[in-house]
């Protein structure tokens, strides 16, 4: 091996035995107490330890926002018991809504009331149901969007379903699928009554 | 309370705020001086410094102990640097700062001129050095945080050391790489 050679082994072993990451080696160790320019190098890198030694430490604030952040996951109460219920609202509304865009979709002949559940309101209705899902599992993200969408849905569907019922033309199975609109819709309301009593905001 | 970071993040994990705080506190220079390091910059440190103990409130809870918590919090903060300065450098904004906008240490001179050499070495050394010689992990946890094998970690350290020791020297030896 050249002279080369074997001070760049012996630095190399040098460099990891200063970290505590080599095992012994007898003839790199020779090596260096024999050659005066790995001497001379391993001097050098002793003052380039001493000067790590003064390296700053301080740290400017990086904690803030995430303490505040924790603070704030910490005061959405998972155990307010307004919100565990109007999670439980929703997903109830959710699981039951797209039960019922299931069953209308592959069995229309039970729900063929006319116009009053074609498949586009199937679609609608799975759309919602999901809705309420995703609100269930995440309420401050996704509660505050569906809120408008829902609400008219809702709003339209108790005047639809009066105007059936003045007319005596009621499908009560029918019916029933707007029960999941406007459950997931009191869920919504009571996600919002929850987030304002905590002072919280839902995500825009 | 202990201040062992690995009881503190159990804790943290378990949801206690307190171990939380605290652990942040224990790694907070940790993350700084990685971050600092490895992005050149001390606005891009900020932000990522900021960025990682934000994730850290979500991430804490996946944490298992199965490698130490200062592995698990630095390779959150490695991917927070990369994000960093990718937006800087789409911004156009990415100006490092030198040395000289650091606090002043014990040894002024000595501090700053290691960070001015730290700041001229190649990204990739500068990681090595800075995970194994400034936070002192081992090479196997800089290799986790680096995502790379522990040869190559050990490599760069050395050649590292010998762009330091050459950068000192000024100039009299040569930084004759090996790699």
């Amino acid at each position: 091996m050249s002279t080369e050679g074997t001070c760049s082994t012996a630095r190399r072993w040098l460099s990891a035995d200063r970290d505590g990451e080599a095992f012994h080696d007898a003839a790199a160790r020779a090596h260096l107490d024999g050659c005066r320019a790995c001497g001379a190098w391993e001097h050098a890198l002793d003052d380039v330890t001493r000067r790590l030694v003064v390296y700053p430490a301080g740290s400017p604030d990086t904690l803030s926002p995430a303490l505040a952040s924790w603070q704030d996951k910490a005061s959405e109460p998972a155990a307010d018991p307004e919100l565990r219920l109007a999670r439980a609202v929703l997903a109830l509304a959710g699981v039951v809504g797209m039960m019922l865009a299931a069953m209308a979709a592959f069995a229309p002949a039970t729900f063929s009331a006319g116009a009053h559940f074609g498949r586009d309101l199937v679609a609608f209705e799975a759309a919602l149901s999901g809705g309420f899902l995703l609100a269930a599992w995440r309420p401050q993200r996704y509660g505050s969007s569906l809120l408008p969408v829902a609400g008219i849905a809702g709003v339209l569907t108790l005047l639809l379903s009066a105007g059936d019922l003045t007319t005596a033309s009621v499908n009560l199975l029918a019916e029933a699928s707007h029960v999941p609109v406007l459950f997931g819709l009191a869920g919504l309301f009571l996600l919002l009554d929850a987030a304002n009593r905590g002072g919280r905001r839902w995500r825009a | 309370m202990s201040t062992d970071p690995e009881v503190l993040a159990r804790r943290a994990a378990r949801g206690d705020g307190d171990a939380f705080e605290l652990l942040c506190r224990t790694l907070q220079d940790d993350v700084w001086r990685y971050c600092r390091a490895l992005s050149g910059d001390h606005e891009v440190a900020l932000e990522a410094a900021q960025e990682t103990f934000l994730r850290l409130v979500s991430a804490i809870r996946r944490f298992r102990g199965d490698g130490p918590v200062r592995v698990f919090v630095l390779v959150i903060a490695r991917r927070a640097v990369a994000e960093a300065l990718r937006r800087e450098l789409r911004s156009g904004r990415h100006h490092p700062l030198t040395a000289a906008a650091e606090p002043a240490a014990a040894d002024p001179s000595s501090a700053v001129d290691l960070q001015l050499l730290l700041a001229v070495l190649p990204t990739d050394l500068r990681q090595a050095f800075v995970l194994t010689q400034l936070l002192g992990l081992s090479y196997d946890d800089a290799a986790r945080v680096a995502g790379h094998p522990i040869g190559t970690i050990r490599s760069r350290v050395f050649r590292a050391r010998q762009r330091l020791v050459a950068a000192i020297d000024g100039g009299a030896e040569e930084a004759n790489d090996v790699h």
